[in-house]
């Protein structure tokens, strides 16, 4: 069963003012015309300068002016369609709706000692299984769920990483964007009938790869959406002013947007924060600060407020924990909290632990319990005749009368109430009978019991299958004759 | 479907109004009301395996049990016309202490009960001690399970057990309690059989008792 998003209800949180608003978009189109962004591409520096932007070809540079950003932004549409490999897992992305993807990890992790490990390729199978049948992951990431596999070399880890997700995930999914592996990706799509979308993540400050842009290129192309992502680290690559860090990201964005919609008018949007603060003792990101979610919560009120771009927010995923602990819980909770109050379109929460080093299964079940309460909360309260319940007030009365006895109860509780799959939630003194279990060892146990039953729906034919390992062979063969194997 | 069937599927699916329609039209059809009375054991079976197996839930398990007492009133009244015996584990008349109010703990004991098969009379909340050991006396009461949430009533079952005892009743049937306000050393202090800590605990407390 997988749930087709939630549909919010009340009006997202708005942290910034009009004004501000008004100023961050500003300072972005300023940065854009003034400044400008790298672009280490040839065809897309052209692309603009047809189009009117200055170019500098020597510094890769390319200043674009506000009309024609803003003309860009309005191409974008407010929503694009996704499908997966059964109409139950179809997505339209954008608009009020909210999904959840999961957050990767380079590694697993040891649930008692807590040390670190590179994973085997089954091991990520297992882990995609997970995700696959959790009722509210609706799309994925790639290198999700771990980006580092044991035997297999640098550059095939992510053909390898999406041909396990296509032999084992029913949902749509996002194509890498490292060494061409879109190609491949996109060919095995074609194969298991998916849509998928593009990742263009910048290189801040202001910079665009040659591997994001290409992929972006390819898959509008074929009229794909495309995940633009801005990925600053305030007080290192970014400004550490959370408004800086916002202009920043946003005049990084939008040159990506420009040179999408110049490739392919009308090509569908995804925005993608991946923002952090630096962490000034140790140079690495902090990850679950409460930054992340200012952040976030004005990231989403401007895309999808001002632009009426769908947003992915993806730093809600890791935490600074190294274990599966109070800490990882409240900053997880905190941060997908507020990402999804603020207007979310998609909230990449499931699996990740320590700052993308980590990533385990049992996590990502965890998760699920946190996602689905999320999804809840912006269904929000439904007031009707029937759910103000105003007969059965009356009927039962002030004590002894209750509600449990009654048939509304019956009929609404299940609708208004959420029931968590491994939280706890028995009394203190079934806790104890039953072995004290902890929400960890409940997440593994429905772990064992989720892979033990686990059948793909629907699976793949033979020749499916059989499509799926011959193009992961024409990728190794591509790579070796590129000398990288 | 057949008036055995429908019965059972009417508890299954929470329709009290056609589980009673069942048992009736079972019972001017002639069907033998002991047989339809298994009917409602079978489905009360499912119910109590949903709610331990974590399928099913207090909503379901109270409402459930609601209809089986509405269809198993209808068939006993026609039992005993009959001059025959409905076949049960035992029989408790639950309640909750004079002064106390509090109903749904008392419920959900109920429910189980009747889920496992015991015979239960609930005479509800606020009940006076003499009506408590009437209902011990009028029933043949196998064990009688007393309830208060408050500290303040929780006196209140002391005095329901010596009542017990100056009538008599005290040798021929169990007293278990329970509720917010009791514990074991509580139910030991004032000659009760039997304490239970979770609503869940009741079944087996009963089991125990009247093995």
């Amino acid at each position: 069963m997988t749930a087709k998003g939630y549909l919010r209800k009340a009006n997202p949180l708005e942290i910034l003012s009009d004004a501000d608003v008004e100023a961050i978009h500003r300072g972005a189109l300023d940065v854009l015309a003034v400044t400008g962004t790298r672009f280490e591409s040839d065809r897309a520096l052209k692309l603009f300068e047809k189009n009117g932007c200055r170019v500098d070809y020597d510094l890769k540079r390319v200043r674009i002016p506000s009309g024609l950003v803003e003309e860009c932004l309005r191409q974008c549409p407010s929503s694009f369609f996704m499908k997966g490999r059964s109409p139950k897992t179809d997505l339209t992305i954008g608009g009020n709706t909210l999904y959840f993807c999961p957050s990767p990890g380079m590694r697993t992790i040891d649930l008692d000692t807590w040390e670190q490990r590179v994973p085997t390729v089954e091991e990520n199978h297992q882990a995609v299984k997970i995700l696959d049948k959790l009722p509210n992951i609706n799309l994925a990431a790639s290198y999700t769920p771990y980006c580092e596999l044991e035997d297999v070399p640098g550059v095939m880890l992510l053909p390898v990483s999406a041909w396990g997700r296509m032999k084992y995930f029913s949902k749509p999914q996002r194509v890498g964007s490292s060494m061409e592996s879109h190609i491949w990706e996109m060919q095995m799509a074609d194969v298991v009938g998916i849509d998928v979308f593009a990742a263009m993540e910048a290189a801040p400050p202001l910079t665009w790869y040659g591997d994001a842009i290409d992929c972006a290129w390819a898959c509008a192309e074929r009229g794909l959406p495309v995940e633009v992502g801005c990925g600053a680290v305030m007080g290192g690559t970014g400004p550490a002013t959370l408004a800086g860090a916002l202009v920043q990201s946003l005049a990084e964005m939008m040159a990506a947007i420009v040179m999408v919609q110049l490739v392919n008018p009308g090509t569908g949007i995804l925005a993608n924060a991946f923002v952090f603060a630096l962490n000034m003792m140790t140079g690495s990101p902090a990850a679950g600060g409460i930054e992340v979610s200012l952040f976030q919560a004005a990231f989403n009120q401007l895309w999808r407020g001002k632009y009426n771009v769908p947003t992915m927010i993806g730093a809600c995923g890791p935490s600074s924990s190294e274990l599966i602990d109070v800490q990882l819980g409240f900053e997880k909770g905190i941060s997908a909290s507020l990402a999804a109050v603020s207007g979310a379109s998609i909230i990449n929460l499931h699996g990740g632990i320590h700052v993308e080093l980590t990533y385990h299964p049992a996590q990502s079940i965890i998760d699920d319990d946190i996602a689905g309460m999320l999804g809840r909360f912006v269904q929000g309260i439904e007031v009707n005749h029937d759910t103000l319940a105003l007969d059965i007030i009356h009927e039962v009365g002030p004590i002894p009368g209750h509600y449990l006895r009654n048939k509304h109860t019956l009929t609404s509780w299940k609708k208004e109430h959420f029931l968590p799959a491994v939280s706890d939630r028995l009394s203190y003194h079934d806790w104890i009978k039953q072995g004290k279990k902890t929400i960890l060892e409940n997440a593994k146990e429905k772990m064992e019991s989720m892979l033990a039953a686990y059948e793909a729906d629907p699976p793949l034919t033979d020749s499916q299958n059989a499509d799926l390992d011959r193009i992961l062979e024409e990728a190794r063969t591509y790579y070796a004759k590129k000398g990288l194997l | 479907m057949d008036n055995y069937q429908l019965l059972k599927t009417s508890i299954l699916e929470y329709e009290k109004d056609n589980a009673l329609q069942a048992a009736k039209a079972g019972i001017s059809e002639g069907t033998d009301p002991l047989k339809m009375l298994q009917a409602v054991t079978e489905a009360l079976n499912i119910v109590g395996e949903g709610f331990n197996s974590g399928d099913l839930f207090l909503p379901e398990l109270i409402y459930a049990s609601d209809c089986a007492q509405a269809a198993i009133k209808v068939l006993e009244d026609k039992i005993t016309a009959d001059g025959n015996v409905a076949e049960h584990k035992g029989t408790i008349v639950l309640g909750t202490v004079r002064g106390d109010l509090h109903d749904i703990g008392k419920s959900i004991v109920a429910a189980l009960l009747i889920a496992n098969g015991y015979k239960v009379i609930d005479l509800g909340t606020d009940v006076e001690t003499e009506k408590l050991a009437a209902g011990v006396r009028d029933n043949k009461a196998d064990v009688l399970g007393l309830s208060a949430l408050l500290t303040t009533t929780a006196a209140e079952m002391g005095n329901v057990i010596k009542k017990l005892e100056s009538e008599g009743l005290r040798s021929s049937v169990k007293v278990m309690i329970g509720g917010g306000a009791t514990n074991a050393n509580y139910a030991s202090h004032i000659g009760a059989d039997a304490y239970g800590e979770t609503a869940v605990d009741a079944v087996g407390i009963v089991k125990d008792l009247l093995k």
